[in-house]
């Protein structure tokens, strides 16, 4: 079974989904379990494939239908990517685990729990099948299962999320739509759907139209899946109004996806169509500027948690278009990085965000005085991301604007090392004030009531001191997150020199 | 007149099919930016899907080409028309149909919360109730 | 202030239909000419799949060899995408009320005697309808479903598959559901139960992918699918077998999922502004 573990990541949650609906109709809590297996075999396979990719130095190339590419649609998974599926599978993973305890224990409402793990469970497939795939319009096919199940999560959601969701159906479906159009140009240039082959046939059209017109359509359709500043209408509300539990998900993989889509599409397909890439170089470059200081500038604004949270990522997003327009080794290496950082940096942060919905109903930054004393470790994670996003050395989140800084500097784009450093000043003020008011504010939690959910039992009840911890399913995920924080910044190094560098330097700029 | 019709057929046989796609597009792009109402805006939307779904048609195209279908009498390859477009947008169009259906439904739910499908009535209420 | 408006969009339209125009023309020149045979994507992918569909998997329909085989991993996930939709749509709208709990409880608060169920389809569905829809229907409901069928059968040698054959067959139950009657002909269908079914078709075609892999190939490799024996012509013959699995898949999700949207809406219409 070893040589089919790149198919295998998405299979065994495909098939756990599949059958959610009959398993959860024979007895409620098999379907989410069947999910919640899938995907702890995809995190599996997922490290396998990663550990057998680093062990041989080589891409793993997987040929669906045995059809030899690019007849068929091959599977291609290198030190980059594969790392990118495994965060994927992690976070899937645990965002699953962290739901169970927001459903409905009604055995009557089966529906709403497998319908609920069905889009999950969706979500990371997709995002599993954008990352791994190599074939073009495999890709726009994952890109639209990931977007359908979005939209799904986000209107579920709050009270607003029905016009997020339908407003993120319209924008998405206006990005998908240009992909397939980016695609189609590509197709009518070079008459092969396949990446590798796409980039062997382009090297000799170099200055073609039809190639630079495509990969205007790409970046308008990658730019808004990843809510790239201009383009990042629908994100603020869709990431503010999702289901709680979902929303960890949503805003912490479903736009980094697309972003290594894009490094993808541009560093290995357009690599040697110079037009091209100076053209993205420079489009790429003012988003990137734009949407940090906007982003950050905007995030100061609001007092409501998510929004902050919302806002915040629009510029952290920058961040990864900037390491695509410097381009060089650190560059890319500080965008996959920040990938990385950032996903869990903003899964962590929207993890707290639910928790305190869950058992407070707290939306806003006010309402959060000393919340730390009720639920300690919500509050350490929430500090630890908290400080990772401003960029404090210890954290997963120092090294990757480290490293971007490093490819401006090599470059000689010390424009770039500037907006890094002044944003970083901004993200800092909107995050110590959030931090402020979890410390220093009086206790308003107090009386705030605490929302009876159901796993509260009679033993549970008394609290100690005020304490008043979530539930295990919770606390994992919580935990997890604030170590893997902890982890990326700590074993950065070795992160970039065994398991990226190669990658990066033989499929993206070899 | 006739003379007209011709050129005109002929400009359309040529590259003009290009050009009516990408007019569709432009109203599609149009609509759901401009119109105020969900469900036009929903509408506009697949204007904009059928538009590309077209333009992938017609460079699967090939003159005096037939189905492609393998028939009793064996061809050479170039007699058939392209199948790998039509293959695609088979794929797309069941996908554009998945969306316009969760679509149809947030219009629904949206119906039943504000009362409203106008942009311009739900986001003047202050988006509450 | 309305027709200012107006004008506005008017006038914008225009404009952006010249523009469409000019910038059409101009990507148009970049294209090559419709119908010529010597383009790149007429030449390439094309010809190998012309020359080698029927040989390599005994369909005659190179489309559905494209798609089911060649592609088939697409395909599988554009499958997913409608059992996505259908629960989407469900998740969506589960909790508006249904019009029929809406009636039941308005009953039970004039009269509390028993609502009765065939009075309550009486009421949502309307009482005209007559006897020569019914009896029409009665012809029509066995033709559709035979037809449906032979789509499905028929889908790699012509035109068809399992998308149309799946659509075909929800029709027919659209038909039960649209036209009027007195009495459930086909019984209600809970559209959670649908979903189910949805689920089990998706499965069907993954599990003809994934049981090749037991026996040395590839994930949708029907090649090597393991009833040799049954059937003839060796691995073509077991490639249009494979095909077959995964269109009767396709038929029953597409079938399942267009029911259980029509479940949805139909149940949950108001279909007077209230």
């Amino acid at each position: 079974m070893m040589e089919h573990l790149p198919v295998l990541v998405i299979l065994l949650p495909l098939c756990g989904i599949l059958l959610c609906p009959l398993l959860s109709w024979i007895r409620a809590s098999w379907g989410k379990r069947a999910v919640m297996c899938g995907l702890l075999g995809a995190l599996i396979c997922a490290v396998m494939q990663l550990a057998q990719v680093v062990q041989s130095g080589e891409a793993i190339h997987y040929w669906m239908g045995g059809w030899m590419p690019p007849f068929g649609i091959e599977f291609v998974i290198d030190g980059v990517n594969g790392v990118v599926v495994v965060l994927v599978s992690v976070i899937s993973f645990l965002t699953a685990l962290y739901s169970s305890p927001f459903q409905p224990h009604d055995r009557q409402k089966w529906f709403q729990t497998a319908g609920y793990y069905v889009l999950v469970g969706f979500l990371a497939v997709g995002l599993l099948g954008m990352a791994s795939t190599g074939d073009a319009f495999n890709l726009y096919v994952f890109m639209e299962i990931t977007a359908l199940s979005g939209y799904g999560l986000i209107a579920i959601g709050e009270e607003k999320g029905p016009i997020a969701a339908f407003r993120y159906l319209m924008t998405g479906t206006i990005g998908a739509s240009m992909y397939l159009l980016g695609v189609g140009f590509l197709y009518a240039a070079t008459g092969t759907l396949n990446m590798a082959d796409l980039a062997h046939r382009l090297s000799g059209l170099a200055d073609s139209p039809l190639v630079i017109l495509s990969a205007g359509c790409l970046i308008v359709g990658f730019g808004i899946k990843m809510a790239l500043f201009p383009l990042h209408g629908w994100q603020p509300a869709a990431h503010s109004y999702a289901h709680p539990a979902a929303d960890p998900m949503i805003a912490g993989i479903m736009i980094k996806v697309p972003a290594y889509g894009m490094l993808r599409f541009f560093f290995c397909v357009f690599r040697e169509t110079s037009p091209v890439m100076q053209l993205f170089f420079d489009c790429i470059g003012v988003m990137a500027v734009c949407g940090i200081l906007f982003g950050s500038l905007k995030a100061l604004r609001y007092d409501t948690y998510n929004k902050i949270l919302a806002y915040s990522s629009i510029g952290q997003v920058g961040y990864i278009a900037l390491g695509f327009s410097i381009g060089n080794f650190y560059g890319i290496v500080g965008a996959v990085l920040h990938i990385l950082s950032h996903a869990c940096m903003k899964t962590g942060l929207f993890y707290t965000s639910g928790a305190l919905k869950y058992r407070y109903g707290i939306h806003v930054t006010d309402e959060m005085g000393q919340i730390y004393r009720k639920m300690p470790q919500t509050a350490v994670t929430m500090v630890v991301c908290a400080l990772s996003m401003i960029g404090l050395p210890p954290f997963a989140g120092f090294f990757s604007k480290w490293y971007l800084a490093l490819g401006a500097i090599e470059n000689g784009q010390y424009f770039y090392v500037a907006v890094l450093i002044l944003s970083s000043l901004l993200s800092a003020i909107y995050f110590f004030r959030i931090l402020e008011k979890l410390f220093m504010n009086p206790e308003t939690a107090k009386e705030m009531p605490v929302i009876p959910t159901e796993e509260m039992s009679e033993e549970s009840r008394p609290l100690s001191g005020g304490r008043l911890e979530l539930p295990w399913q919770m606390l994992i995920p919580l935990a997890a997150v604030a170590l893997a924080v902890v982890g990326l910044g700590l074993f950065n190094s070795a992160l970039v020199n065994d398991v990226l560098r190669a990658a990066v330097e033989e499929v993206f700029l070899g | 007149m006739t003379e007209m019709i011709d050129k005109l057929e002929f400009f359309l046989a040529d590259r003009g099919i290009y050009m009516l796609s990408f007019v569709m597009l432009a109203i599609g792009i149009y609509g759901m930016v401009v119109c105020s109402n969900y469900m036009k805006k929903l509408m506009c939307m697949n204007i904009l899907q059928v538009s590309i779904i077209f333009f992938f048609l017609t460079f699967g195209q090939k003159e005096g080409g037939t189905l492609p279908v393998a028939l009793a009498e064996v061809l050479q390859a170039e007699e058939y028309i392209n199948p790998v477009p039509h293959a695609l947008m088979l794929t797309a169009i069941v996908v554009s149909l998945g969306v316009t259906g969760v679509g149809l439904a947030l219009l629904m739910k949206i119906r039943d919360i504000y009362g409203t499908i106008e942009e311009d009535e739900i986001t003047g209420k202050g988006g509450g109730k | 202030m309305m027709d200012r408006k107006s004008k506005i969009k008017t006038a914008g339209l225009v404009l952006v239909i010249l523009l469409a125009i000019a910038g059409g023309m101009k990507v148009g020149s970049f294209l090559p000419v419709i119908g010529a045979h010597e383009t790149p994507a007429n030449i390439y992918l094309s010809n190998y799949y012309i020359e080698n569909a029927m040989e390599h998997t005994h369909a005659a329909n190179i489309v559905t060899a494209v798609l089911a085989d060649y592609r088939g991993f697409d395909t599988l996930f554009e499958t997913c995408v409608l059992f996505l939709s259908g629960v989407g749509t469900l998740m969506i709208l589960f909790s508006k009320a249904k019009v029929k709990d809406k009636t039941l409880l308005k009953k039970q608060q004039e009269e509390p005697a028993e609502p009765g169920e065939k009075i309550l389809r009486e009421e949502t569905v309307g009482s005209y309808g007559g006897s020569i829809l019914d009896a029409a229907f009665r012809i029509i409901m066995p033709i559709v479903m035979v037809y449906a069928i032979y789509v499905l059968f028929h889908g790699e040698l012509s035109l068809g598959g399992g998308f149309q054959a799946g659509a075909l067959l929800a029709c027919a139950y659209l038909i039960d559901r649209i036209v009027p009657s007195f009495e459930s002909r086909m019984g209600e269908i809970k559209e959670e139960n649908m979903l189910i079914v949805a689920g089990i078709g998706t499965f069907l075609y993954a599990f003809t992918g994934i049981l090749p892999m037991f026996f040395g190939g590839n994930f949708l490799e029907y090649g090597k699918l393991p009833f040799g024996r049954l059937v003839q012509g060796g691995a073509a013959g077991l490639h249009a077998a494979g095909i077959l699995m995964i269109e009767i898949g396709v038929t029953v999700c597409v079938m399942a999922v267009i029911m259980t949207i029509l479940e949805v809406v139909l149940e949950r219409t108001d279909f007077d502004d209230d």
